[in-house]
């Protein structure tokens, strides 16, 4: 009985300490946030005494912008790899979309899911890659908004003192600077968020194409015993068939033949890694064989 | 897996190329799937009782038809059609093998084998199915049709890839235990 009086003790601490933590952390936030907000509403102006310093803490940040923000490998193979996906995936969409009216199989099912899926992930990686990036250029470009506020109310309260010419020369010297990373940014943090808008689009799609597949999913386990079609005899069927079949036949063979041509003539579909393999087993196998026969 | 280097290494790679993660194109994923058929039964035609090469043929034949059949899934009455079509050429192939060919009842109770009886049993069965799957097609109940149909197709193509995937990797092992550094493990000697 003491037992659980002790335990119930302890609990009753627990909740209290956690609690009162809770409190204190949200009021500390709300302290941060409401100095990070006034920082943000006033950035103060300069000493004259530290402009120099100051001037080439600048020229140092921006010089380390320029290296952080350099054109990044990665975007670069997004930006490359993009459109040649982009037409890859509306054909491989449409192909689906017309196969799934003509409600296949569980398992031809199960590999478009495990397609889509895959295609998904990869342009995930790339939006999350992205989204980083874009995140990054809005931290730096709020940076260079304050400086360039704190520089502009330095020059004007410099002039007010009448400091030295040098030091208003120092300070008129770092203002475009900051300005011109300021534009620099500003074009690359556009080119990235059109580039995330972009790939947003092609992973709307895998969504899209992923919902249809399990609609079919669930319509093809539903309604097993379900009569899908006419008995092969009905006469409506066939002159259905005969009206629209041929062109339709022709379309498929199309696409299936777009398929192939993109195998043979697109590198990313793999065919030099299959031939590759093919050719190194081969030679691995036939060198094995030679040994044995030896 | 030694006498055919050539038609191992078109196996492993088509295998390869179309497995469900491959960036190969579905229509090229399905094409190497039937084609890797060729090689597999090159490789085992060897190693198998004679009596079972003509359904290894059959069963290429008609895994190659029901490949067409997917690729032009989307057309109505094709796939209607083919799916009727299959199971008869399944049924005849079955027909001919239980009634006059190697299965046929008098053989098998004359040999007295258990596998050919075995054998004999498994015909049956798929004869059922696929006289449902005629059933099922012929009155337009397509998806028990293409159940069906994937399920005796598909499974007996893997079944025969599985064993041929065994064999090259036994013949692997078994050559790898016999050169350096395995073989120094000296877990395989050559016959005196």
């Amino acid at each position: 009985m003491s037992r659980i009086g002790k335990g119930r003790l302890v609990i009753a601490l627990g909740i209290v300490l956690f609690l009162t933590a809770t409190v204190v952390r949200a009021a500390e936030q709300k302290t941060a946030e409401a100095q990070t907000t006034n920082g943000q509403q006033t950035p103060a102006e300069i000493p004259v005494s530290m402009v120099v310093t100051r001037a080439a803490e600048v020229s140092s940040f921006l010089r380390s912008l320029n290296l952080q923000f350099a054109p990044s490998r990665e975007v670069e193979k997004i930006q490359k790899e993009l459109p040649e996906l982009s037409g890859r995936m509306a054909t491989a969409l449409r192909r689906s979309m017309k196969i799934l009216q003509a409600q296949p199989t569980l398992e031809f099912l199960q590999t478009e899911e495990q397609l889509w899926q895959k295609n998904q992930l990869e342009l995930g990686k790339w939006l999350s890659l992205l989204i980083r990036m874009a995140d990054r250029l809005e931290a730096a470009l709020t940076r260079l908004t304050d400086l360039q506020k704190t520089w502009s109310r330095t020059l004007d309260t410099a002039r007010a003192e009448q400091a030295p010419d040098t030091i208003i020369q120092q300070i008129t010297t770092v203002l475009p600077a900051i300005e011109a990373a300021q534009i620099t940014l500003q074009t690359q943090h556009r080119a990235v968020l059109d580039l995330q808008g972009r790939v947003a689009d092609e992973v709307a799609q895998c969504v899209t194409a992923l919902a249809e597949i399990a609609q079919a999913q669930h319509a093809a386990v539903g309604g097993i015993a379900r009569r899908e079609r006419l008995p092969i005899w009905n006469t409506e069927q066939w002159t259905r068939a005969r009206a629209g079949g041929a062109d339709r036949l022709r379309a498929i063979a199309a696409d299936s033949w777009a398929d192939i041509d993109q195998y043979w003539h697109d590198p990313s579909s793999g065919m030099p890694i299959h031939l590759g393999v093919f050719v190194v087993l081969a030679v691995l196998f036939y060198a094995m064989r030679r040994k044995v026969h030896r | 897996m030694v006498d055919a280097p050539f038609s191992a290494a078109l196996i492993a790679s088509l295998l390869c190329a179309s497995w469900p993660y491959s960036p190969a194109p579905p229509t090229v994923r399905n094409l190497f799937e039937a084609l890797a058929l060729v090689p597999i039964i090159r490789l085992l035609k060897p190693t198998v009782d004679q009596r079972a090469v003509f359904g290894l043929y059959a069963l290429g034949l008609l895994f190659a038809i029901d490949t067409v059949r997917h690729v032009f899934a989307g057309t109505t009455l094709f796939d209607q059609a083919m799916v009727v079509m299959e199971a008869l050429a399944g049924m005849a192939v079955l027909g001919w093998s239980l009634a006059y060919g190697d299965l046929q009842q008098s053989l098998v109770q004359t040999s007295g084998s258990v596998r050919l009886y075995s054998l004999r049993t498994g015909a049956i069965l798929v004869l059922i199915t696929f006289g449902v799957l005629l059933v099922a097609g012929v009155l337009g109940y397509m998806r028990v049709a293409r159940l069906l149909i994937s399920a005796v197709l598909i499974g007996g193509v893997l079944a025969v890839a599985l064993i041929a995937s065994i064999r090259i990797l036994c013949g692997v092992a078994a050559y790898g235990l016999r050169v350096w550094p395995l073989g120094r493990l000296q877990m395989v000697s050559s016959p005196s």
